[in-house]
């Protein structure tokens, strides 16, 4: 009460009754501001929901908690090419986080599929693993947590998985040693005798002087052998062509001594070209055919033997092709070159059996041409799940993870190194990539369709 | 202290109870498959079962005849059931997490980011009903004003730290950012309202003593007036009246001089003071300042006595309607934008939750 308000009877007479006829301007602007504010919503929310059906698609993207991945940024503004039905979301709740917003037939619209393992007993949608909309990222590089969920306990249709591989949960500590070695020290059961130690030895000098010969291929290292694919993941197969032949060829023996230079230059080619390598599937049978024929084209060269041809007396049938005549004098000239040749290839500890296990015996070989094991080098140690990219490690020496490589002399040496060089670095420690997908895939790529689509380019670019 | 804890003790165990229940939950939302099994549950058990049973001693104790329990003891019982309550409560919620757990962590659109958003827009939903309150009776069981109130300011809160966990402290795109931005702006007009609610009453208290209603200031200042013009007409004659005719009606006690004096002050400072539009430039309304005017008109011939001091006492009154309504203002003004950004964001939000949930 104010002090001028002394008399209580006066009181009714300070107040207006009817003050609400004329609210004050604060009041006034209160009731405005709210009147206003319910109606700029109302008008702002219908536009919201309105939006996505009738505005530029470019404005989708302010719905969107964050842009597509790198892949799929060509439509990152049509929201309909994957969100095909309404209310999917909603749906989760009742379904569990398995209820896809994005259904599997829209991925394989696109995409290939293939399957993981026969005997997986749960088989998550795309997008349960594939979580798009966190940005420009990678979706092929999942949470660990999608595998472990079946690999932390793994269990097949068959039953539990062997213990050894029951519990996979972090690389750094909680998974087993590569299936190589899982069984104890591996052995490379290639039939092919090479030994490491000696060639990469080759680098010392008293090596190039004791063989002047193989001068110009020296220095021997990994990388002289050892390429990688086009891909820069495994290294190439080993080829007799492309990795022995400079240093091991196949030469063919030559007896005689010319005086004439030109036949000598001849001999002297013949010596030096060296006789093909039986490839996959063939025999040494090869050696012999292509060695004869050589030896029977050297002996008619001029001057080789001094001996005319012998005259053919038969008469032409016609429309047939017949050989070259041909000189008993030749034919056996020809034969004692080749059993000579054949005497150092396959009798002699440097040739053929320098390298290969023969399984027949000498004496009882057939045709009198040996047989030797297939050689069965392994094109690759890791199974289709499972991936290395040399490229991604060239500032690394081959012995850093080959270590043993230098000191191998067998050829039953595995020198694939064990899971414990790959922590070195790939653990929490060292600082690089250690989730399960930096090397293994989870899609078998042996049964994927390849690289032949489904899809035009028109498709791509048809907007919902 | 700016929350009355004895009166928001309820609203503050049930906030304090989801929030540990809340972070408990999203914290075990990220736990991988392989991780080791914890024992949560059990815990959770037995923590809220001891909870549960100090508290019905606690009850059982205050309501029988050893009511004279020692306030120690008492507050130990409180202590006891808040500390093994809470604890019993995380507990809970990090078995609910590990129950929960997917893949990657928790996500927005996953189940429990999806539960997190719906738990937090109910709170907000319920702190926006305060508004709605005003317009219906006072039902008994709508409950008080003041709960609701206390349960505006808590929930309204707590729905901060579950967006967040909805949101797993992403900002997410344009409609997020917004999003963000207005329950943020919001938040910090409530706290700023909410301490102007505890701060400015008390002034009111001690700088109005005669607190008038808010509505009637403008009658009262126009009767105060009324009242002043009455006065100083009686003292120097009608203020409209002719040259010749108002020495006529004035009081004779009064000297011409002072009488002049005081009309000349009166219309210049005082009347103008006492109008409905308060002047807080006017020298009237600093308490020093009219001291100094109205002691220059006292020292005039003939104006000393009761006529001056009741003048004396309308500016005083004026000044302090002056002041209240300077407080009102100050108490009211920020829900200028408080009630549109609360707008705002359900706007907003509906918006977001109508796209995110049903139209994709």
């Amino acid at each position: 009460m104010l002090s001028s308000q002394q008399d209580p009877k006066d009181l009714p007479h300070w107040l207006r009754l009817d003050y609400y006829r004329d609210p004050r301007p604060l009041g006034r602007w209160q009731r405005r501001t709210a009147r206003v504010a319910w109606v700029a919503g109302a008008v702002l929310c219908a536009a919201l929901l309105v939006l996505p059906s009738i505005g530029p698609r470019r404005l989708r993207s302010v719905y969107q908690s964050a842009p597509v991945s790198t892949a799929h940024a060509a439509f990152n503004d049509d929201c309909g090419r994957c969100h095909t039905e309404a209310g999917q979301t909603a749906g989760r709740l009742w379904h569990g986080d398995d209820f896809r917003s994005v259904k599997d037939a829209v991925c394989v619209s696109c995409h290939d599929r293939p399957p993981h393992q026969a005997g997986q007993t749960h088989t998550p949608a795309c997008a349960t693993c594939h979580d798009e909309h966190q940005g420009r990222t990678d979706l092929a590089r999942v949470a660990d947590g999608h595998c472990t969920t079946c690999h932390a306990d793994l269990k097949t249709n068959e039953g539990p998985a062997a213990p050894e591989r029951r519990h996979v949960s972090a690389f750094a500590d909680k998974h087993p040693e590569c299936r190589l070695w899982r069984g104890g020290p591996p052995e490379d059961k290639a039939q092919l005798r090479f030994n490491h130690k000696v060639h990469l030895l080759l680098n010392g000098e008293d090596k190039k002087r004791a063989l002047p010969a193989l001068a110009r291929w020296l220095p021997l290292e990994c990388v002289s052998c050892h390429k990688p694919d086009a891909a820069g993941r495994a290294m190439q197969p080993i080829s007799y062509p492309a990795h022995c032949q400079n240093c091991h060829p196949l030469a063919a023996p030559l007896q005689g001594e010319w005086a004439d230079p030109a036949v000598s230059q001849a001999a002297e080619r013949f010596r030096t070209t060296p006789a093909p390598h039986p490839g996959h599937d063939q025999t040494s049978a090869v050696v012999r055919d292509a060695l004869r024929g050589r030896y029977l084209d050297f002996s008619r060269a001029a001057g080789v033997l001094n001996a005319p041809a012998a005259e053919d007396a038969a008469r032409d049938i016609p429309g047939a092709r017949r050989g070259e005549p041909m000189s008993e004098q030749t034919l056996g000239w020809a034969n004692r070159q080749l059993r000579e040749a054949e005497r150092v290839l396959f009798d002699h500890g440097g040739g053929c059996a320098l390298c290969h296990v023969e399984r027949s015996r000498p004496e009882q070989r057939p045709n009198g041409l040996p047989e030797y094991e297939p050689t069965r080098l392994p094109a690759r140690w890791f199974d289709d799940f499972s991936r290395f990219s040399h490229r991604s490690h060239p500032m690394l020496g081959c012995v850093a993870c080959h270590a043993d490589a230098p000191e191998s002399e067998r050829t039953a040496d595995v020198l694939i190194p064990k899971l414990d060089t790959c922590r070195n670095c790939h653990s929490p420690q060292g600082g690089a990539r250690h989730d399960c997908a930096a090397c293994h895939l989870y899609h078998d790529p042996k049964k994927g369709r390849g690289l032949n689509g489904l899809l035009k380019i028109d498709d791509l670019h048809h907007q919902r | 202290m700016l929350i009355d804890y004895p009166h928001h003790r309820r609203w503050l165990g049930f906030t304090a109870g989801g929030l540990l229940l809340a972070v408990g939950c999203y914290r075990e939302l990220s736990a991988e498959p392989g991780d080791p099994p914890r024992s949560y549950g059990l815990l959770a058990l037995g923590l809220l079962g001891t909870a549960l049973l100090c508290g019905l001693l606690r009850g059982f104790a205050s309501r029988s005849a050893l009511r004279a329990l020692p306030s120690r003891l008492a507050w130990l019982g409180e202590l006891v059931v808040a500390v093994s309550g809470g604890a019993g409560l995380l507990c809970l919620g990090l078995f609910l997490g590990r129950r929960w757990a997917i893949p990657g962590g928790p996500t927005a659109a996953g189940v429990a980011g999806m539960w997190y958003g719906i738990l937090g827009a109910a709170c907000m939903l319920f702190a926006g009903l305060l508004a709605g309150l005003r317009h219906l009776p006072a039902w008994w069981w709508l409950g008080s004003r003041q709960w609701w109130l206390k349960g505006h300011i808590w929930l309204g809160l707590l729905s901060v730290v579950l967006v967040l966990f909805h949101s797993t402290f992403r900002v997410g795109g344009l409609l997020e950012q917004a999003l963000w931005l207005v329950l943020i702006l919001l938040i910090a007009s409530g706290v700023f309202g909410l301490v102007l609610q505890h701060v400015v009453p008390r002034l009111l208290t001690v700088r109005v003593p005669g607190e008038v209603p808010y509505e009637q200031i403008p009658h009262e200042c126009l009767l105060l007036r009324g009242k002043a013009d009455n006065l100083v007409d009686a003292l120097c004659g009608p203020g409209d009246a002719d040259a010749a005719e108002a020495p006529q009606k004035a009081d004779p006690n009064v000297d011409p001089a002072s009488r002049e004096a005081l009309r000349n002050t009166y219309e210049a400072l005082v009347r103008p003071f006492l109008g409905p539009e308060y002047r807080p430039d006017s020298p009237l309304a600093r308490a020093a300042q009219a001291d100094a005017v109205f002691r220059g008109l006292r020292s005039l011939p003939g104006l000393a006595g009761e006529p001056l001091a009741q003048l004396e006492r309308f500016c005083r009154d004026r000044g302090e309607m002056g002041e209240q309504e300077r407080l009102h203002h100050w108490l009211h003004l920020w829900l200028l934008a408080h009630v549109p950004l609360s707008v705002l964001l359900l706007a907003l939000g509906v918006a977001h939750v109508v796209t995110a949930v049903f139209y994709y």
